[in-house]
């Protein structure tokens, strides 16, 4: 992962099948000035990854088809080159359970859907005060 | 002008009270104008696909109930982003007959959320058709 000063803009990957979620999130980051890339499945995400070494952050939907959130949160957490990658879950559903689930399996964060600006830049803060 | 602002108001107040779209509809609005009108277009793009897909897997022999989830649920997501509360709603429903695997709860809640989708999309047009009228009578949203 590419470490970033306290204070840097972060690249953002965030992951999500729908259109309509993937163009809010990338609104929201991008008027934080996040830099961000946006794609439509964990199989993607996984691709791009390997191919950019500068995500400093991923946020990703939960309930996707093929590879869910928490199916690309283990994989991303066990690389031993991708694992210092914080992972942020957002889903519609506020199901206590799955989310414990999450942070268990190491996501720094759950979101509920719809996602607010709030919501983006406290996470965000958080991590550049990392 | 006047007349028309007050239409609008009655418009939104009626379909609040109603609880087809709540309050996040508003606040979509205050990332602009066009941000709120490109996000609207996309749903309506997407619960098109959606709807085509779940009735198609639903007329399938053997249903694969957990892709219907993905996708009742990718909907429902989508709806929530522009404050559709009561197609959300039957989103859940049906998302719950998914997870117990029930067929027939599945057709009858899918039917129940076509029907939100068409009561929804009808206002929408109706909001929108008021927005560009007092757009082009000089006004702002």
């Amino acid at each position: 992962m590419s470490s970033f000063a306290a204070g840097e803009l972060m690249h953002v990957l965030a992951v999500d099948d729908s259109s309509v979620d993937r163009t809010l999130i990338a609104t929201l980051l991008r008027s934080s000035k996040h830099r961000v890339t946006t794609v439509d499945s964990g199989k993607r995400a996984l691709e791009l990854l390997g191919l950019e070494s500068d995500v400093n952050m991923i946020i990703t939907d939960y309930w996707m088809p093929e590879m869910t959130g928490y199916e690309l949160l283990k994989k991303v957490k066990e690389s031993s080159v991708l694992r210092q990658i914080p992972v942020v879950i957002m889903s519609s559903e506020n199901v206590p359970t799955r989310i414990n689930k999450c942070l268990e399996e190491g996501a720094e964060d759950f979101l509920l859907k719809p996602v607010r600006s709030s919501d983006v830049r406290r996470v965000c803060g958080r991590m550049m005060m990392r | 002008m006047q007349e028309l602002k007050r239409s609008f108001a009655d418009l939104k107040y009626s379909i609040a009270r109603e609880k087809i779209l709540n309050e996040v509809f508003d606040q979509l609005y205050e990332e602009g104008y066009d941000f709120a009108s490109e996000t609207i277009t996309l749903f309506h793009s997407e619960a098109e696909k959606s709807l085509t897909e779940l009735t198609a897997r639903l007329d399938q022999e053997i249903v694969n109930f957990h892709m219907l989830e993905v996708v009742i649920n990718r909907l429902k997501g989508s709806g929530l982003i522009i404050g559709a509360a009561r197609l959300a709603d039957a989103c859940l429903t049906m998302a719950t007959y998914c997870d117990a695997s029930n067929k027939q709860g599945c057709v009858v809640s899918l039917n129940h959320v076509k029907e939100e989708y068409q009561l929804l999309m009808s206002k929408i047009e109706s909001i929108r058709k008021l927005e560009n009228e007092i757009i082009a009578a000089g006004g702002s949203i």
